[in-house]
């Protein structure tokens, strides 16, 4: 398991509903489970009846008395508190039950706002975020990160995904994107002109290709 | 363009591949348009480009129970069970309880220019260049120390922007986000990484990139400052 997914656009042009879809589509799968780092309490979560927790330790109780008492649990959890605890917490499940061949609880690690993280910034890529997006596959988790813009994060960060979905940018943050994304230039120029609810899905190492997200 | 890529592009849908024939055939022998739509747009784009684009709508989730979803965790997730320190270890910092030691650099004129210097140097190269200049400098970790997390950043900030004193930062577990406007130099040796603020302006309102750079031209030393350009908005944030 081999999975980052970036999405990177304006407010209210999609980012979540992409996201909601890959949540969707975890779930239908016989394991794994979601957390999302959602304080918002985002509509397409909520409509989606994810379970809402405080925070991380919230989770980790109700997950302590589940094992305990072998009573099942949501596998889609929405967490408020802070994104580094999201992370700590999704990193131990990951530890504990997961190798690179042989990953027994997949994790789908959504943030639904990026800006909300301290990990990362746009001048620094975190020992955190290194360590997570490095080792995520040792440890079966998947990130998603939801960016309003792309310099919310330097262009490593970018390279350490595997999946962007570019939703409509200004020309120059297209441009930058393109260096980040390694494609070539012009490429996303086109970015420019999406419409609402619309992006171009680009593959790190491939480039823009033809299916969806999600 | 290499033809893996070329083939990933022309993967378009039905509707698309209609719309992209329709109008290849209108447009024989001249430019050719980037496809923008997922769908077939009533005008064509105004992006020149030799292929299409494949562009992806979001649609709704749709009727998704992620409640009745469930699994049963067999391995309870234990809080907070990092391993302790060996016996006699200094006790780590904590996080959200910054350790700020008001040491100022008053009773160290000498170490103070270096800093100041350092600073200037830092501020022109930029942030590699300085830390691997910084190398050259021994810089005294008798400085205030932070562990940067969120709150203790923005105490750093607030130091900063308070004009008090120069600050050193540990780096720790996070970096440091440095916003331009305030942090006016970047300094580091090993694992300690100094912000360093132009002790100088300790009574004025905060630096700027722009105060650091005439600092840096001023043929004289670093120690010199010109007088502050007049105030702009942004400053009114940190005063």
């Amino acid at each position: 398991m081999n999975l980052a997914y970036i999405m990177v656009g304006p407010p209210g042009c999609g980012k979540t509903s992409v996201a909601a879809k890959l949540v969707a589509t975890w779930l239908a799968k016989p394991r794994g489970i979601v957390l999302i780092h959602d304080p918002c309490r985002d509509k397409a979560f909520r409509e989606m009846r994810v379970h809402q927790y405080a925070d991380a330790a919230t989770w980790r109780a109700a997950a302590a008395a589940s094992a305990k008492a072998k009573q099942p649990m949501p596998r889609a959890a929405s967490l408020g508190g802070s994104a580094e605890d999201v992370t700590k917490l999704a990193y131990e499940i990951g530890d504990r039950n997961n190798s690179a061949d042989n990953v027994r609880v997949p994790i789908l690690l959504v943030f639904d706002e990026g800006s909300l993280r301290a990990s990362s910034g746009r001048t620094w890529f975190g020992a955190e975020d290194n360590t997570l997006l490095a080792t995520r596959r040792h440890k079966g988790i998947a990130p998603v990160f939801n960016f309003q813009q792309p310099d919310q994060v330097t262009r490593a960060f970018f390279e350490f995904c595997t999946d962007v979905a570019v939703f409509r940018q200004t020309r120059d943050r297209a441009a930058r994107l393109e260096r980040s994304l390694l494609l070539e230039a012009g490429e996303l120029a086109g970015a420019a002109e999406l419409e609402r609810y619309r992006y171009i899905h680009v593959r790190i190492g491939e480039g823009i290709v033809a299916e969806p997200i999600a | 363009m290499r033809a893996s890529r070329y083939r990933k592009l022309t993967q378009l849908t039905q509707e698309q591949a209609a719309w992209l024939d329709a109008y290849e055939s209108r447009t024989a022998g001249k430019t050719k348009l980037r496809l923008l739509s997922g769908g077939a747009p009533s005008e064509p784009s105004r992006t020149l480009s030799a292929h299409a684009v494949p562009v992806h709508e979001t649609t709704p989730v749709g009727a998704v129970d992620a409640s009745a979803a469930t699994w049963i965790p067999t391995v309870p997730p234990a809080a907070n069970d990092e391993v302790p320190p060996p016996p006699g270890a200094p006790p780590p910092p904590q996080p959200g309880a910054p350790i700020v030691e008001p040491a100022a650099p008053t009773g160290d004129p000498q170490a103070a220019e270096q800093f100041a210097a350092l600073m200037v140097t830092i501020t022109t190269l930029g942030m590699r260049a300085g830390l691997e200049l910084a190398a050259d400098y021994d810089v005294p970790e008798k400085l205030l120390e932070l562990v940067a997390t969120p709150e203790t950043t923005a105490k750093l900030l607030e130091l900063v922007a308070g004009a008090s004193q120069r600050v050193a930062v540990k780096y720790g577990f996070r970096s440091i986000p440095m916003a331009d406007e305030v942090v006016v130099g970047v300094a580091g040796v090993g694992s300690l990484v100094a912000i360093v603020h132009n002790f100088k302006r300790k009574r004025s309102a905060p630096a700027s990139r722009g105060d650091a750079e005439r600092v840096a031209q001023s043929d004289s030393g670093p120690a010199k400052v010109e007088p502050r350009r007049p105030s702009s908005p942004i400053d009114s944030l940190w005063s």
